[in-house]
């Protein structure tokens, strides 16, 4: 009886401490520690730390924005060229030359599988440059020449020759005058990289995917670890050119399920998070822990139709499909104060181009019944893919998708709904696979025409931009024109007869222009919201908790 | 006793045979044949080699991944083997000694609406309740993410303790905090199976002959309950833990998938989303040839331990 | 003559024997309970089959909570998730997705079981040992994984999730046939029968099968509970009941984008489950009792 009352008293005593034990652990963090680096939970995993090859704003966001620069950026406010690695420069009398001056103090990031033995000069400039451009070039052929935006800002017919004249200055030659040259330079994909690093990997005969996988830039973070799909871990760049980087390590928490970044953001794990879905967004404007800081976007959702594939190349059916969707309640439901109704692919935010007299047709689903049956079809079975990722332009794709599908049933198409992992759903779509799909685009310029071009260009198809796969000739002419012209209002009524011509082919349906929106604990400092999409953290700085 | 080894390395061998068979098809399915030219000799020979195939997304052979991945599951699923045990046999115990009292109704109850419980919903309960509601424990995850530890051993206990960081201790409580609701969750169900299994063998054997004949003898009540009952009891408990392994492979799968932990089960549902079919081949084959392999070993541990035990025993809660 | 008394012995034992189970059964309330709660679960799936949704989709009546609390309504019994559907009405259309097909992969299951264990029983040596084998493997792979296999050959879906879930299941009817239709054959009774020339299907009918009976209807009932969990498991992650099908794991994946302002929507569907996987087992432990009676007599 004695021993049996013993055994289990002791038993009891010792959960009692295991209880005790964990209790007593402390759940914060050191204020130090958390203060010195900053967590952002984001969506999706990078395939590399290569900005030349990227699309979206999962890899420019992990590579370009934290570890790149390039030799001229765009002001966040006023959306004017300012000097970056480039000091200044000087444009030649027929626009067809430009020369960059360099700046002579920046560095390297010094990192475990590379220390520059020089400063940043022209070297890396042409490097860069030429990887995308020359087709023998062995890093082209490791990425398989797959530079979309090289492509498709028209860089690959335009860009002619590019040329270091001294250790510091570099020209670049352009077969014709463009006067979104340099906006274009500012772009992630114009990313430096650094020469002496390619050549040490070829020399050394690594493997040539190390250039992406292990990168080496001149930007404010350097990178430390990457855990595939888990954790991006950066360190600051001691020697950043342009100022001091307050946050010794940053964190990209890679979390794809949206319920569970709120969660880790409200219990702290988290210290910043983007374009949270609308349920999430109204709690979150209650907290008193967060900051919310917004802007309208400079993007687009859109549902395209793969012209490539029946019954889709018919301008009809494409008409009768998009007034049976109700965008209003699209809108209403999936954005609620997070977004704006567009007619045209342009968003509204981007004035002037922005077309306000065109209204796309309207919702009308008795009509749209018998637009299809007139053009044949009675009983569509269609896929309707779904992207998995929050966008500032499309904050809950499975919502959209499935208020869609109950529009689409109502005029007797049946669809059903497809979705793939971030990084996979792009291949797919890049490869032409989808029926409809839930896309969206982020401008990268102000410039109207970059914007039309990727979405409904022909040379995007190949850049796999135009997912809708459509070509119209008289639209890409209209484009080219206006990318010639000299004068602001010549360029409006261009771009605004471009996207004239776009609503009535509809090879996309234009929904709606997202707010970007970024949340943020208290203890954030200097968060600037980027205009032109994605993040970045280069000031930014945490300051301890008071209480 | 040889023969029967023998016996049971055949079975073993034919049923990695019947696995490697499964796996190809599962490489062979990807609707871009493009990729797989393999013969079914030639991926044979290559696992052989060590060579399990390259994955077409990550670019890395599929075996090194999931080598990365293995010790989150490992440690995850040990320590919920060992909170149920802590909390199953004891319960047991109680419930059986307690036979025919409200104890014994309460604690019968408890199971059986554990065992029912789905494991998913169980761990998002405890995640809007616990984690999100009242902020005791983590969401999600095996350790805050401002921590950066090196994976040594890939078990983060391990690994924070003999960090060399200067938060190290503060990381060690970090990963026992975010230990907390996976494995609460993962030992739910083998917890309330133990806990039902030992009450029904203890009572049955406490009212077997030799019990009486203990009691006759002039034993006191500890020594019943303790020696005799207990250790009859585990003899069925050992042929139990055979199958438990596959229950506890699928509940480690769900629970790593609601809490983000990094471990084979969430890799193979990642690869599936991904269709990396080279990655979920590999993962297929390992995992099943680690269950057959641990189910045979225990099965041929219960001939030893008890050889009268048939192997048709096998029928309970799959 | 011993054994023509013994016959009539048995049949004249049964129909007392149908009391006596009862009285055994519901002697426990939560077994009766438990065949209550199913009979209405199954009644509600039946006739929801044959009743037309149509679900009212309106912007105001997103995210309302079930009816008892503050801001609920009496309109949504049980609130509206994140589209605005009623959640009653959705649970409700879920049942014959969750727990039909549970029962049809059961159903599946058993009947293919129980046959190819009695051609194992029947036909010895090498078949016997190729199926047991063949048994094993598919018991050893663990349910998801299986679940994976399928899904990843076939692709997902409510039907190959059913399919999978089968081939899970039959493991156990296949062991449990063979195991006790042997047990019995051995007995003395069967020789005697067969002394008295009494042919195979004869045995097997009249002496052999109510003795399997038993133990296969308690695989049953553990197989239905296994099936309801692991169904709703692939619904949830995906792999079975596509969205926006009611299924209830769907629904429960459906739910977690809002579950941080929403407990309910997240909290009903998992409580179905719960409820239908309870009743299941409370009703089995009945029957065990039943069976375990039985035996010790």
């Amino acid at each position: 009886m004695l021993l049996q009352h013993r055994f289990a008293t002791s038993y009891a005593i010792f959960i009692a401490l295991l209880c005790l034990f964990l209790a007593g652990c402390d759940n914060d963090n050191s204020n130090l520690l958390s203060q010195s680096g900053l967590v952002y939970c984001s969506d999706g995993a990078p395939d590399n730390f290569n900005p030349q090859t990227g699309t979206s704003y999962t890899n420019f966001d992990a590579s370009a924005r934290v570890i790149f620069n390039r030799l001229v950026s765009t002001n966040n406010s006023t959306g004017i060229i300012e000097p970056a690695l480039a000091s200044h420069w000087e444009m030649s009398s027929d626009g067809r030359s430009y020369l960059f001056h360099l700046r002579k103090d920046v560095n390297f990031q010094n990192t475990q599988w590379f220390q520059p033995k020089r400063l940043f000069n022209a070297e890396d400039v042409v490097f860069s440059f030429n990887r995308q451009k020359d087709e023998q070039n062995n890093f082209h052929k490791q990425a398989s020449g797959e530079f979309n935006y090289y492509q498709n800002m028209g860089l690959e017919k335009n860009l002619r020759a590019i040329l270091a004249r001294t250790a510091h200055q570099v020209e670049f030659q352009l077969v014709e005058p463009d006067s979104s040259f340099l906006h274009t330079l500012s772009m992630d994909f114009a990313s430096i990289l650094s020469a002496e690093y390619a050549a040490k990997i070829e020399a050394q005969q690594q493997p040539l995917k190390n250039l992406d996988k292990f990168p080496v830039g001149t930007g404010p973070y350097k990178l430390k670890k990457y855990q595939q799909n888990a954790v991006i871990r950066y360190q600051a760049h001691e020697n950043y050119y342009a100022s001091r980087v307050h946050l010794k390590n940053l964190v990209y928490a890679i979390t794809p399920a949206p319920s569970l970044r709120y969660a880790r953001l409200i219990t702290g794990e988290c210290d910043v998070l983007t374009n949270p879905p609308k349920s999430q967004y109204e709690l979150l404007s209650k907290n008193p822990d967060v900051n919310i800081y917004q802007k309208p976007g400079l993007n687009i959702g859109y549902m395209a139709f793969n012209t490539d594939k029946k019954p889709f190349d018919d301008a009809n059916v494409r008409k009768a499909l998009s007034m049976a969707i109700n965008k209003a309640r699209i809108i209403d439901t999936v954005y609620g104060k997070l977004g704006t109704n567009t007619d045209t692919p342009v968003p509204p935010s981007m004035t002037p181009f922005h077309n306000p007299n065109i209204k796309l047709p309207k919702y009308n689903p008795e009509q749209s019944k018998l637009l299809l049956s007139e053009a044949g079809h009675n009983q569509l079975s269609l896929e309707l893919w779904v992207l998995p990722v929050q966008r500032s332009y499309n904050p809950n794709g499975m919502l959209m998708a499935e208020l869609i599908q109950e529009d689409l049933r109502k005029v007797g198409v049946t669809t059903t709904i497809v979705s793939y992992e971030w990084n996979t759903y792009l291949d797919k779509v890049r490869a032409g696979e989808h029926e409809m799909a839930l896309l969206g685009w982020v401008a990268d310029t102000y410039d109207a025409g970059d914007f039309l071009r990727s979405l409904l260009g022909c040379t995007a198809i190949k850049a796999k931009t135009n997912r809708s796969h459509w070509c119209n000739l008289e639209f890409d002419a209209l484009l080219n024109q206006a990318s010639l012209a000299d004068n602001i209002e010549e360029k409006i009524a261009l771009y605004h007869k471009a996207q004239e011509l776009a609503v009535l082919h509809l090879p996309i349906l234009p929904i709606a222009t997202g707010q970007s929106v970024m949340v943020a604990n208290k203890q954030v400092q200097n968060l600037e919201l980027q205009t032109l999409g994605g993040v970045s953290f280069t000031d930014v700085s945490k300051v301890a908790k008071d209480d | 006793m040889i023969k029967l080894i023998f016996r049971q390395i055949f079975f073993v061998l034919v049923s990695f045979t019947g696995v490697t068979l499964i796996s190809y098809m599962v490489l062979n399915s990807a609707d871009h044949g493009a990729n797989t030219s393999l013969s079914y000799w030639q991926y044979i020979s290559n696992i052989f080699k060590g060579d399990f195939g390259t994955s077409l997304v990550t670019a890395e052979p599929t075996i090194n991944s999931f080598l990365l991945h293995l010790p989150a599951s490992l440690e995850l699923v040990l320590l919920s083997s060992i909170l149920a045990l802590l909390v199953g046999l004891p319960l047991g115990v109680i419930a059986a000694k307690y036979h025919r009292t409200p104890i014994d109704t309460i604690i019968n109850n408890i199971s059986i609406t554990a065992y029912s419980m789905p494991i998913f919903w169980w761990a998002i309960l405890l995640i809007v309740y616990i984690a999100i509601e009242f902020q005791l424990t983590p969401v999600a995850g095996r350790l805050n993410f401002i921590y950066d530890i090196e994976p040594v051993t890939g078990f983060m206990l391990i690994d924070t303790f003999i960090s060399d960081q200067s938060y190290r201790m503060e990381a060690f409580f970090d990963a026992i905090n975010h230990l907390i609701l996976p494995v609460i969750t993962l030992a739910t169900l083998p917890a309330a199976i133990i806990c039902r299994m030992t009450r029904q063998t203890m009572l049955t054997t406490l009212n077997a002959d030799y019990i009486k004949t203990a009691q006759a003898k002039g034993l006191n009540g500890f020594g019943i309950y303790w020696i005799h009952g207990l250790r009859n009891a585990l003899i069925p408990l050992t042929n139990m833990l055979g199958l438990q392994v596959s229950t506890l492979m699928t509940g480690a799968i769900l629970t790593e998938y609601i809490f983000s932990w990094p471990g084979i089960g969430k890799w193979l549902l990642d690869a599936l989303s991904q269709t990396d079919y080279q990655a979920l081949s590999t993962g297929i084959l390992i995992t099943t040839s680690m269950v057959i392999l641990i189910n045979a070993v225990i099965e041929l541990l219960g001939f030893w331990l008890n050889p009268q035990t048939k192997s048709s025993k096998r029928i309970y809660h799959g | 003559m011993v054994s023509v008394q013994l016959y009539s012995q048995s049949s004249a034992q049964e129909n007392s024997g149908l009391q006596s189970r009862w009285a055994i059964f519901s002697s426990k309330s939560s077994a009766v309970l438990g065949l209550l709660i199913l009979c209405i679960i199954f009644i509600l799936s039946l006739s929801s089959l044959f009743i037309d949704s149509s679900n009212t989709n309106s912007l105001s009546t997103q995210l309302i909570p079930p009816s008892w609390h503050e801001q609920g309504t009496s309109e949504h019994l049980l609130g509206t998730d994140l589209l605005g559907r009623d959640i009653f009405s959705r649970l409700l259309e879920g049942a014959p997705l969750t727990f039909g097909i549970s029962l049809l992969s059961v159903t599946f299951a058993l009947l293919v079981g129980v046959g190819l264990g009695l051609v194992a029983a029947f036909y010895r040596k090498h078949v016997q040992l190729a199926v047991m084998r063949s048994m094993d493997i598919i018991f050893a792979i663990p349910s998801l994984v299986l679940a994976i296999i399928v899904v990843s050959i076939l692709g997902p879906g409510l039907v190959n999730a059913g399919l999978a879930v089968a081939i899970v299941l039959l493991p156990n009817f296949v062991r449990t046939t063979i195991s006790h239709v042997i047990e019995e054959m051995n007995k003395a009774y069967v020789d005697a029968a067969k002394l008295d020339g009494a042919t195979p299907s004869r045995i097997l009918l009249k002496s052999v099968f109510p003795n399997v009976a038993a133990p296969l209807t308690l695989q049953t009932t553990i197989a239905l509970s296994t099936a309801i969990v692991d169904i709703a498991a692939l619904g949830f992650l995906g792999l079975g009941a596509q969205a926006p099908q009611p299924e209830w794991g769907a629904m429960l994946a459906e739910a977690r984008t809002s579950m941080h302002i929403a407990p309910w929507v997240v909290t009903l569907p998992g409580l179905a489950i719960l409820i239908t996987v309870l009743s299941i087992n409370f009703f089995g432990d009945g029957l065990n009792r039943i069976i375990n009676n039985k035996m010790r007599h």
